[in-house]
């Protein structure tokens, strides 16, 4: 029977409590029908927060109210029981033209419905069961193959249906669209707010017709219909062949009807020849469709056209070239992904499961910003290595080790990691940023727009100084790990392109709308976006502040760290450095005087480098150096309070008396000091310093005096390059490798403060060299927070356990699994995973644990990426249990990659 | 920076001989299919127990896309071989047919 198209069926609507989106999908099934029964009685369901019971009915509101932590059957069984047998024999017959009125007829195709109610059977069950046809009360069979239109948030669109199946009452319609972008909806399913509403279509001859009239240039004829086909034909063979690849069988090719292509090519023999083989005929197709689109799009522009034009011109013929070449064979890909899940015996209702899920993924991207969304992808993108040209690495040790490693350098594209290999000194960068300003002046621009754009070249530089430094640690990681373990720690790293990566430039980008996503493919309607979380503050631009952009001063705001703003400047004298002059000044903050020697030591760091990093906005030359008579001005860096008082908190939280952390700091202190008094004579150099804080146990450390006898003298005080220029005349370029001068080193009456200079000194090296080979205090500090809290980041997000309804979440380290594993012996787990798993020496019950529990696999194949890191360096130990191991295996990956010096844990 | 990273990205995909502007317009739209073909891949080898698990990570992500992810990073086996397969198709898809 023809559908009658000129009658519209009842559109109904299903309305589903808030907070329903956060049922897990078991959920959503058993209770789809129950709702259902619940709106069809007039009954409202709300999810709340608090009550006494944990499913409550008021009657005189008619609402049933369900405690978010209530246990799925208790509430299955109170709606059966507290409600539907209450209801027995009130209850309403269905508004018409809710979905509980489409009556099903199942399996009979083409049957025609003469008598309504004789003919129709309502499935009951909530079982999912692939059916032919469906009506609505009004008799309107809705078959596949029907033309429909469909009406959504803000438009519309027409369809054919190409699949049916029911839950109970409900139908599921899949729909493609007439557009060729793919509109798929699902009619019925959670997401469903309107039942397709059919609409008069012309005669299959008129329509031909319309379509003939319609189609550009490049669509007619021949060339056209074949290229189609070839698409589509390819589309089904990338996946046919991936099976193939997959399972070692030509089966799933040969039912994909590969036939013609295997004809052609006649040599199928090696799955992976049938891509390459089809693909220069296909290229040749696509280039000759190519050609015709930018004939058709010249033709029509005309001739004569001025430089803008062809450039607007250029661009609307790559526009279309991508949609008809490059978005409709993605299309024509995912559709036969799709049709393939069919072929399988995953069943309808799995099958449609995910194809709900995978529309519902596409919603919550679609929801994403624009600069979440490029983010987004450019993370996945470059987590196979593949965007940046990079070979594919094996996915090894994954997050740990990069999750710490962005705690410390979020919000830097990680893009720029992988790409930005050993252009990372001071230098370079500066002789960028000089050639790109040299290149905008002698450009054409107003004086306006020279202004405004280098302003952008000033803060773009700005930040890659930073860069330079902070990512000293995933650039030593650059060179000792592979591609594919690198990409992992681009988590997050694009959270915070304010860098000015891909991701940035995309941003800014013409148009917000999300590029090359076929929008009205999703359903508009039906999907709240309430249920997607209000966008919080960004994840990875929390977690480092980004160096404030040049501002005006704020003396005002200075003023809160130092009563008196003029000790910010100061005059450079012989023997002065940085560190000295900030420790001086810092003197006068009294939460700075009131720190013990470590955290002061912390805080200074941690300025000094901010100051190296852009030198120049404090009166120090671009290389970092002071020259007598210097003028340095420290009020920037004070500026921003917050920042400030935040690196003043964290030393005092993190550098606690007796702690390791500071014990690390006095010891390295010591060490340098106990060298320098043990070679008066002898300069400090990179190397040197390395070696020193390397130092075996045995190295004979001096003791630090406990107080200072007299007050340093301009001459007391050691004077290196990198601390002092001792000249008027500009500081040269550093060399790759600065030396510390190697003059004769006066006596150190303030060691405490030689100390000091010291470490300034092996800082700006740092700086200088990109953390080649150095290990500074801070890194130290950050890798031993960094482990535990990377550690604690990939337990939680492999064992955590999400609750009823999204609700009452185990974070993994509290969970009862880990706590299983956390204390197993690291040594039979190993064995059990890398070696003879026969011989651990588990306990059957312990392995039956570890052989079936997914959380437990990722974890070890975590470890085992690490381990692999650690080129076997690090195994158990005997009597070690797994987070032991695993906390020292990660911060041995860590310190190893930092250091860029292979050993020994 | 963000040319050179762009200009990297644009040869890998043929886009050499567009602007800047127009090739940033390419990576987003190339970006946009990426993502959609990785998420649909992922979510044919997911079994339902991960799909259930995945909708709720998706459900409560906000605009926290690392947790999606990461999700994917951490529970879809192979992962990273379904995105170099389609990162490698999207290259052929683009590959030498651009003005």
């Amino acid at each position: 029977m023809e559908p009658d198209f000129n009658t519209s069926p009842q559109k109904s609507e299903i309305k589903y409590p808030e907070g329903y989106e956060n049922w897990s999908m078991d959920d959503k099934q058993k209770f789809e029908d129950d709702i259902q029964k619940l709106e069809s009685l007039g009954i409202k369901v709300e999810i709340v927060e608090a009550q006494m019971g944990l499913a409550m009915y008021d009657e005189t509101e008619k609402t049933l109210r369900i405690r978010q932590d209530a246990d799925a059957e208790f509430v299955a069984d109170y709606i059966q029981n507290a409600i539907f047998k209450e209801q027995d024999g009130v209850d309403q017959l269905p508004d018409p033209g809710e979905l509980e009125d489409i009556h099903i007829e199942e399996d009979e195709e083409n049957q025609v419905f003469g008598g309504v109610e004789e003919v129709r059977e309502e499935i009951n069950t909530p079982e999912i069961v692939e059916i032919k046809e469906a009506a609505d009360k009004n008799g309107e069979v809705i078959k596949i193959g029907d033309k429909v239109r469909w009406d959504f948030y803000g438009g519309s669109d027409n369809g054919e249906i190409t699949s049916f199946v029911s839950r109970g009452n409900t139908v599921l319609a899949n729909i493609y669209s007439d557009t060729a972008k793919e509109l798929e909806i699902n009619v019925g399913n959670i997401f469903l707010v309107k039942e397709p509403e059919r609409v008069e279509i012309n005669s299959e001859e008129e329509r031909k017709d319309i379509e003939a009239n319609y189609k550009p240039e490049w669509q007619k004829g021949l060339e056209w219909a074949e290229f189609e086909r070839s698409r589509a034909e390819r589309a089904k063979a990338e996946i046919a062949n991936r099976k193939d690849e997959s399972f070692g069988s030509f089966v799933n090719a040969l039912g994909h009807g590969l036939g013609g292509l295997k004809k052609g090519r006649g040599k199928m023999t090696d799955s992976r020849n049938l891509r390459w083989d089809t693909q220069d005929d296909y290229n040749d197709q696509k280039n000759t469709i190519a050609k015709r689109i930018e004939e058709t799009f010249r033709k029509n522009a005309g001739e004569n056209l001025t430089p803008e034009q062809e450039v607007d011109l250029q661009s609307k013929i790559n526009d279309k070239i991508f949609e008809e070449l490059v978005q409709k064979e993605n299309d024509a890909y995912l559709k036969s992904l799709k049709e393939a899940r069919g072929e399988t015996a995953m069943g309808k209702a799995l099958e449609s499961a995910k194809s709900l899920l995978g529309t519902k993924t596409m919603q919550w991207y679609l929801g994403l910003s624009k600069k979440e969304r490029i983010a987004c992808s450019f993370v996945i993108g470059t987590a196979a290595g593949l965007t940046f040209g990079a070979g594919i690495g094996a996915l090894g040790a994954a997050g740990y080790v990069g999750k710490r490693v962005l705690t410390g350098a979020a919000g830097i594209g990680m893009g720029e990691l992988v790409n930005k290999k050993k252009s990372w000194s001071l230098e370079e960068i500066n002789r960028l940023e000089e050639a790109e300003k040299e290149e905008l002046r002698n450009s054409s621009l107003s004086l306006e727009e020279k202004s405004e754009k280098e302003l952008g070249i000033r803060k773009k530089y700005k930040k890659e100084r930073l860069k330079a430094t902070a990512w000293k640690a995933g650039l030593t990681f650059t060179a000792g790990a592979g591609t594919g373990f690198l990409a992992n720690l681009a988590e997050g790293t694009f959270a915070g392109v304010g860098g000015g990566g891909a991701a940035k430039s995309a941003l800014e980008s013409k148009g917000g709308k999300a590029g090359g996503i076929a929008e009205n493919r999703l359903q508009r309607k039906g999907f709240d976006p309430n249920q997607i979380k209000p966008p919080g503050p960004r994840p990875a631009e929390a977690v480092m502040p980004e160096p404030s952009a040049p501002r005006p001063v704020e003396t005002i705001v200075s003023e809160k760290i130092f009563n008196k703003p003029e000790i910010l400047i100061h005059e450079v004298k012989a023997g002065d450095s940085t560190w000295k002059i900030l420790k001086g000044t810092l003197e006068n903050n009294e939460q700075f005087k009131g720190m013990t020697e470590a955290q002061k030591t912390y805080v200074l760091s941690s300025l000094t480098n901010k100051v190296l990093q852009n030198p120049e906005n404090y009166g120090l030359n671009k290389a970092g150096s002071l020259n007598i008579g210097d003028k340095t001005d420290f009020t920037k860096l004070f500026e921003n309070t917050k920042e400030v008082n935040g690196v003043f908190a964290k030393a005092k939280e993190t550098i606690m008396e007796g702690s390791a952390q500071e014990k690390s700091i006095l010891l390295n202190n010591e060490k340098i000091a106990a060298w320098v008094e043990a070679h008066p004579n002898e300069s400090l150099d990179e190397g040197r310093v390395t070696e020193i804080l390397n130092s075996k146990p045995e190295v004979k450390v001096a003791p630090v005096p406990e107080t200072v006898t007299e007050v340093p003298t301009e001459k007391s005080v050691i004077e290196t390059p990198a601390v002092l220029e001792m000249s008027d005349t500009p500081a040269p370029e550093p060399e790759p490798a600065p030396q510390v001068e190697s003059e004769p080193q006066p006596e150190a009456n303030n060691v405490s403060e030689m100390l000091n200079e010291i470490e300034e000194a092996k800082k700006r090296l740092e700086v200088l060299e990109g953390g080649r080979g150095m290990r500074s205090m801070m890194g130290d500090i950050s890798a031993e927070q960094g482990v535990e809290k990377a550690f604690r980041d990939e337990i939680n997000s492999i064992y955590e356990q999400s609750g009823f309804l999204g609700l009452g979440k185990v974070p993994g380290i509290n969970t009862k699994e880990w706590g299983e594993m956390a204390r197993l012996p690291a040594s039979k787990v190993v064995e059990y995973y890398t070696g003879d798993s026969a011989k651990s020496g588990l306990p059957n019950e312990i392995l039956e644990k570890l052989t079936k529990s997914k959380n437990h696999n990722a974890l070890m194949r975590q470890t085992a990426g690490l381990m692999e890191q650690a080129n076997g360096a690090v195994k158990p130990f005997e009597n070690e249990n797994m987070e032991q191991f695993i906390k020292r295996l990660g911060g041995y990956v860590l310190r190893t990659y930092s250091q860029n010096l292979p050993k020994a844990a | 920076m963000s040319d050179e990273i762009n200009k990297k990205i644009a040869k890998d995909f043929g886009l050499d001989n567009m602007d800047s502007r127009e090739q940033e317009g390419m990576v987003e739209k190339i970006g946009n299919l990426l993502f959609e073909s990785v998420v649909e891949r992922a979510i044919d080898v997911m079994d339902e127990e991960m799909m259930a698990e995945f909708e709720n990570t998706v459900s409560e992500a906000g605009s926290d896309y690392q947790k999606v992810i990461g999700f994917l990073k951490l529970k879809v086996p192979g992962f990273n071989q379904i995105v170099s397969e389609e990162l490698l198709r999207l290259k052929r898809a683009t590959a030498g047919i651009f003005a």
